[in-house]
């Protein structure tokens, strides 16, 4: 902390130790249309050929020559600006305008072949639209699996697995608040509404020190801050869920609000189906709930609270029962049944801009995950003398994980060659890994018991500093430390995570990058499936199990091609130290002993190449990912100790993306992705077991399968091609877009999962699981914006 | 509550579809399985058949060798060498070696055989680990009236293994079975973990599986908790019961082999898969020792 707070007044006596012959620009780059700050917009002085980019919070911070300065300032897919700027204005608030045309897709705003950081992707969220949806659902998530080295767990996974690595090492953060579940219906959908997100940051190799707390991405996701300037309101009608937004000023250009939700009603209907032929209540949902407010106190402060809230539910309501004893006493049964899972996070941000070159932000933050089972057995009774009794069973399971945080960041920008970031977080976890209570009531004779793993709490504090560096024109580094500290039952982790990134420009259209990070997670997920079930349990490093460390170098090439193309090459290798996976037989629902028996640790190695090609301009646009790859695990205490493939080993990936804009009103997308399949143990030697009477009580002894190795057998390759289409109308009110998709429109059965059955004639056969067969939806997305209304309205009054 | 937590989980797949698929893996050649869990004091005796490919439709009895093996077991303690071609009659995979096991001796077992590759093990049988005593006790737990059986035996100082069990033999006019009683127990050397709900309820199994590793050396008393039903309360039809309490110690391999067993055959859907311990070169089985030492009640 002390170190902290002399960087930070360090810096600050830095700011102002200026010279006479340089000028600092400092200020915001918005949207003019909605008031929303854009994270890497570009800010460039056309006569010192120095240049800037705003950081996550819109910030930037410009020093040149003390000249008068001619600015040129641009943003993906917003209109370039001329700014001339004389001296003694250092301040510059400036909007960008939207383009008419719209010509680029999803990926990539800035000129990748400059960034010094590899394996970085920005996804464009407003040209999701132009891609293939699924129930008429666009998921951020899904998006993101269409990348090279980022892969679906498989049908049924909104969970991404990164170079080899699991779910659980991905940092997913909203607004800077760590999601420990991200997926809704058991992973088919992630837990994002995408309209209320504006930006998407995704990391998966050479990661800036700013970054840590997960070994192997960082997923960093930016609410919508409400619309500054005039009342919007847009939502979407799908086959399964609807969603709804509305942004607007509370105070023009001072205060804004962004709320949206979500629902799925697959429960209203079916429930009247249910209770009328099945005599059962019963039904699955979800729903999430986003908010955010920003204030803008003064130019040097604003002020920001948001938070998110979501749920899935399923239950079962069986209709009572009545029966009647000998005696003729009476008795009604009832049971139900619920399981249910969600997120909560919150967070208040204050970014103050203590001078041109120092910004800080300050956040404040909650997060919580947490997994409900519950069953209920409930019989009253009427004795035959009118007495009344109650015999009530109740059972509970309760998994979870609490966090409260805080963490400041500093940004200080002494010249356009430095682009220094520094700062300190604490996060006070607090786990439930599995806990199970019974409460039984009979009469008046009550019982109740509690058993399960120990809450545990531990503090995680992290301190970073990294500086972006440009050596010289061609030549730029990303250099920094992060210091990750975890206590947790009085053990004591701290683990520094050096990193470094460097970009050497070899000429204009090409570059070659290199990359080099550790980073420590001190979390563990315990999961048996490595779907992403809502079963899986958070856990903390303790002294038994290690915290994960990952050490991973990458070198890549960029290059820009003619037609508004872009190839990438990308290398990786990754060692994992420190993994934890259920021992053999053991799954969360055996037993109820501390998860810490049910675990073995080991390590595991990824590495692969990830090929990219581009087309950002023009009608047809769109990319080609490929990677190969191959991810091994190592537990002592499973496979004898022997290597094996991770579950997600995947040789061969590919993805196509292609849109078309055929005219102004349509639009068509296409999607095709191939994979090789799921690596998985199938025995496939039977044999009998000893024949010895000491150990079997069964009449025959049973049969043993044997496998050779752990997921020594492939699934079948998983391919699938969705095609969409969209049909846009600009109303009086505002837009109307009508979407057509068809999933796996070849209907190819893809593998969930594989089991060894007897058919109808007796003979054992190899069983395929499939789930999602050629699915069609129509949607309708709808916007409503009140400024163009105003407008209309003015024009039919002034005719 | 397991039932519901994968009925709910399995709800998703609502709208799946199955097929029946070709495998397409390596397609591995049946091998040999010798299963010889040898007694001290006892005829030596293997079992010996061989591996099925998992997806054939072959018959049982299909896996008997019971001739055209060549089977040589060779005391490696004093080099005598005794062999076998034909299955002991009637039993179609049954080899009964004409020697007496003798403990602390280390046997080799080789086994050849014209459609299979050759196999072999070796192992050193256990000594006998003796009960010195079993006492009982009926006590009243949660209104329920149990059996409190302690067992009290030496351990020797050198590595252990033991199975523990009460076995109680039913004989009528009518009837005769076996049953082995439900029992609990709290000892710190048991591991409850398999016989444990999610609920956080121990429930009663009929094997116990420890090692020493809690009290090696030293003389052991251990506690269980027994689920006893008496047949013989029915004046109208009288039965002869025998109620036995097993001490079994085994060599380190067969402890290993039952251990995985049991994990083996207590998965459910979310389980890691458990490969089950052999130690057979070039085959599958088990070739391991163990002894009773039996007391009756």
């Amino acid at each position: 902390m002390r170190t902290l707070l002399f960087l930070a007044l360090f810096f600050s006596f830095l700011s102002y130790s200026q010279t006479d012959d340089k000028r600092t620009i400092s200020g915001y780059i918005m949207d003019e249309k909605t008031g929303e700050k854009l994270i890497g917009a570009t800010i460039l002085d056309t006569v010192s050929k120095k240049g800037a980019a705003t950081n996550e919070y819109g910030f930037f911070s410009l020093t040149i020559p003390n000249k008068a300065a001619f600015l040129r300032i641009s943003y993906f897919g917003l209109q370039t600006k001329y700014v001339e700027l004389p001296i003694g204005k250092d301040e510059l608030n400036l909007s960008l305008f939207k383009v008419t045309e719209i010509d680029e897709v999803v990926v990539s705003a800035k000129r990748q072949v400059e960034s010094s950081n590899s394996g970085t992707i920005e996804l464009q969220l407003d040209k999701m639209n132009k891609l293939p949806l699924i129930f008429g659902e666009k998921d951020i998530l899904r998006v993101l699996q269409l990348l090279p080295g980022i892969k679906s767990g498989g049908e049924a996974s909104s969970g991404i697995y990164v170079r080899g690595g699991g779910p659980d090492q991905n940092l997913i953060l909203l607004d800077g608040v760590p999601i420990y579940n991200a997926s809704h219906l058991f992973g088919f959908f992630s837990t994002f509404n995408s309209d209320a997100i504006s930006n998407v940051t995704m990391i998966k190799g050479g990661f800036p020190a700013r970054y840590g707390g997960r070994a192997s991405s960082v997923l960093d996701m930016r609410m919508k801050e409400g619309n500054m300037k005039n009342y919007n309101l847009e939502g979407s009608i799908g086959f399964i869920s609807s969603r709804l937004l509305v942004e607007g000023p509370i105070k023009k250009d001072k205060t804004s609000f962004c709320v949206s939700a979500r629902r799925t009603y697959i429960d209203a209907l079916f429930r009247p189906f249910l209770i009328a032929f099945e005599q059962v209540d019963a039904g699955y949902f979800f729903h999430d709930f986003n908010a955010k407010i920003q204030h803008k106190i003064n130019e040097k402060h604003h002020i920001y609270v948001s938070g998110y809230f979501g749920l899935d539910k399923i239950f079962v309501k069986d209709k009572p029962t009545t029966y009647y004893d000998n005696d003729g006493t009476t008795y009604s049964n009832r049971t139900s049944s619920r399981l249910q899972w969600g997120n909560s996070i919150g967070s208040v941000r204050w970014n103050y801009k203590i001078n041109p070159k120092l910004f800080l932000n300050t956040t404040g933050t909650f997060s919580s995950y947490n997994f409900k089972v519950g069953f209920e057995d409930e019989t009253k009774i009427k004795y035959t003398d009118g007495s009344k009794g109650l015999e009530k069973y109740a059972f509970g399971y309760d998994s979870g994980i609490l966090d409260w945080g805080i963490k400041s960041d500093f940004t200080f920008i002494p010249n356009p060659n430095h682009n220094i970031k520094f700062g300190i977080a604490e996060t006070y976890h607090t786990f439930t890994p599995g806990i199970s209570y019974v409460n039984i009531k009979d009469g008046n004779e009550n019982y109740s018991q509690k058993n399960g793993s120990k809450t545990q709490y531990s503090h995680e504090i992290s301190l970073y500093f990294e500086d972006d560096f440009r050596i010289s024109e061609r030549f730029k580094v990303n250099i920094g430390l992060h210091q990750g500290s975890f206590l947790t039952n009085r053990k004591f982790y701290s683990i520094p995570q050096p990193r470094l990134s460097a970009n050497l420009m070899l000429n204009d259209k090409s570059s070659i990058k290199f990359g080099i990070s550790r980073m420590a997670q001190f979390l563990h997920l315990l999961s048996n499936t490595g779907i992403g079930l809502p079963t899986d349990l958070w856990v903390p490093a303790t002294d038994q199990t290690k915290p994960v460390i990952a050490d991973q170098i990458s070198l890549s090439y960029y290059h820009e091609l003619p037609k508004n193309m872009v190839f990438s090459v990308e290398t990786y290798y990754k060692k994992m130290n420190n993994l934890i996976q259920y021992k053999e037989g053991v799954s969360f629902i055996s037993g109820s002993q501390d998860w810490q028996q049910k675990v073995t640790v080991g390590q595991g190695w990824a590495y692969g190449a990830e090929f990219f090609v581009e087309k950002k301009k023009g009608k047809f646009t769109g990319w080609l990912g490929y990677t190969i790859s191959w991810t091994e695990r190592q537990f002592d205490e499973l496979n004898f100790g022997k290597k094996f493939y991770y579950r997600y080993d995947r040789r061969h990936d590919l993805s196509l993306v292609l849109t078309y804009d055929i005219n102004d009103k349509w639009d068509v997308g296409l999607v095709f992705v191939y994979g090789t399949g799921n690596a998985m143990t199938l025995g496939t030697q039977v044999y009998s077991a000893a024949p010895n009477s000491a150990f079997w009580t069964y009449i025959n002894e049973p049969t043993i399968t044997n496998f050779e190795q752990m997921n020594d057998y492939r699934m079948p390759a998983y391919h699938r091609m969705d095609i969409g289409a969209n049909r846009k109308k600009i109303k009086p009110y505002g837009n109307s877009i009508l979407s057509f998709s068809i999933y796996n429109v070849y209907n190819r059965q893809n593998p969930f999962m594989i089991t060894r059955e007897i058919n109808e004639n007796g003979n054992p056969v190899l069983m395929q699981t499939s789930l999602f067969p050629l699915i069609p939806s129509v949607s309708w997305k709808f916007q409503f914006d009140f400024e163009k209304m105003k407008k209309t309205k003015e024009e039919k009054t002034l005719k | 509550m397991k039932k519901l937590i994968l009925l709910s989980i399995l709800s998703v797949l609502v709208m799946s579809c199955q097929k029946e698929i070709e495998f397409k893996g390596k397609s591995k050649d049946p091998v040999m399985v010798l299963n010889g869990v040898v007694e001290n004091d006892s005829l030596f005796r293997v079992y010996l058949e061989r591996s099925v490919f998992f997806l054939s439709s072959e018959n049982a009895s299909v896996k008997y060798i019971s001739s055209g093996a060549l089977l040589k077991v060779t005391n490696l303690t004093t080099g005598e060498v005794y062999t076998m071609n034909e299955s002991t009659f009637p039993s179609p995979n049954l080899y009964e070696f004409p020697f007496i096991t003798t403990p602390n001796t280390q046997y080799k077992i080789e086994v050849t055989h014209p459609d299979y590759p050759s196999i072999s093990a070796e192992m050193i049988t256990t000594a006998k680990v003796n009960l010195n005593s079993v006492d009982t006790v009926s006590v009243i737990k949660n209104q329920e009236k149990l059996l409190k059986i302690t067992f009290n035996w030496n351990d020797p100082t050198t590595e252990n293994y033991y199975m523990v069990r009460v076995r109680q033999d039913i004989e009528s006019a009518e009837y005769s079975y076996t049953n082995y009683l439900y029992m609990s127990s709290t000892d710190l050397s048991i591991d409850n973990s398999t016989n444990t709900d999610i609920d956080g309820s121990v429930y009663p199994t009929n094997t116990f599986l420890f090692t020493d590793t809690k009290f090696n050396g030293q003389q052991k008393s251990m506690e269980f908790l027994a689920n006893y039903y008496s047949p013989s309360d029915d004046p109208m039809n009288p039965v002869d019961e025998k109620v036995y309490c097993e001490l079994i110690s085994m060599n380190k391999a067969t402890y290993l082999y039952y251990v995985s067993m049991t994990a083996s055959l207590q998965t459910d859907f979310f389980s890691e898969p458990v490969k089950v311990l052999s130690n057979i070169n070039n085959g599958f089985g088990i070739f391991g020792s163990l002894n009773y030492s039996v007391k009756k009640l």
